[in-house]
């Protein structure tokens, strides 16, 4: 897609490519299909109205699965995503921007592996962040 | 409702208890279905599975004993996800979910209940594990 990073071109607290998404309800639907997570919350307003909610939400998992490409997007081809940790804080509606971001926290090398960690969040066009998470991927480098 | 109704009675004794979820043939539509739902148009996952993938391996199953656990509601508080190797078509993974925690917290109404799944090959390699904590509420709560 993009062109390789290498852990050489990445220091710590640099910024990790944003990524927006912009789910539908169309989405929601497709994505409790291939989840098999099928909580009414998330399709049926009626039900989500009885929860207190205005409206359907996206199910967290989706929202961490945009975290998931946001960190495959740009690690690459030749990079891999070991861990991934996601804490469920707010609300995301469909048809809303969720953005995807994050900073390098650390960058060290373990048994010959070039490992990276990194803080990562995904915010609501208010600026909240409803999800907020930890990563750690592994880069190539160039020798 | 029961003071205590965060959490079925039958699962209140069972920590430590360990479930076989199910055994999955991992095909190149599963793997199509979920690029879609997620939106993710990386030509990589094509027989490689984006690292969320795992995720939604037995999902449904899951959720069916979530909804036998949470009688009356629950919120997804986290996922810790850690891939160990990348999931592809033809592979056959099994699923194991151990019921680890149960801490409830009575005056708040809410129980926070920690799952600790297992994804292993049909070489018998482990390819991912996830640590999901969910918040249970009874239906004085609100979500």
């Amino acid at each position: 897609m993009t062109e390789q990073i290498y852990y050489e071109d990445v220091a710590e607290g640099g910024e990790i490519t944003m990524l927006v998404k912009e789910p539908t309800t169309r989405q929601l639907v497709r994505w409790a299909g291939a989840s098999g997570d099928y909580y009414q919350i998330h399709y049926d307003k009626d039900f989500a109205q009885s929860k207190g909610l205005s409206g359907v939400i996206v199910h967290g998992q989706l929202v961490a699965s945009f975290l998931g490409q946001f960190l495959t997007d740009w690690i690459g081809d030749k990079g891999s995503l070991r861990r991934l940790t996601c804490s469920y804080r707010g609300i995301n509606f469909p048809g809303e921007a969720i953005t995807c971001q994050g900073k390098v926290t650390k960058k060290y090398i373990t048994d010959g592996e070039h490992f990276l960690d990194c803080t990562v969040w995904a915010e609501n066009p208010k600026g909240e962040k409803t999800v907020t998470g930890k990563a750690t991927v592994i880069l190539p480098f160039k020798d | 409702m029961m003071e205590n109704s965060m959490i079925s009675e039958e699962y209140k004794n069972r920590v430590g208890e360990e479930w076989e979820v199910g055994v999955y043939d991992i095909e190149k539509g599963m793997i199509r279905q979920f690029v879609q739902a997620v939106a993710d148009p990386n030509p990589r996952w094509q027989n490689e599975a984006p690292p969320g993938f795992i995720l939604t391996v037995g999902g449904e199953q899951f959720g069916q004993l979530l909804g036998k656990v949470f009688p009356a509601g629950l919120l997804h508080g986290s996922t810790e996800l850690e891939c160990y190797q990348p999931v592809r078509a033809g592979d056959k993974i099994k699923v194991t979910v151990k019921l680890a925690d149960i801490r409830e917290r009575l005056s708040a109404r809410t129980a926070f209940v920690t799952f600790d799944i297992t994804y292993i090959n049909q070489g018998g390699e482990m390819v991912a594990r996830c640590r999901q904590k969910m918040v249970g509420y009874d239906s004085g709560g609100q979500a």
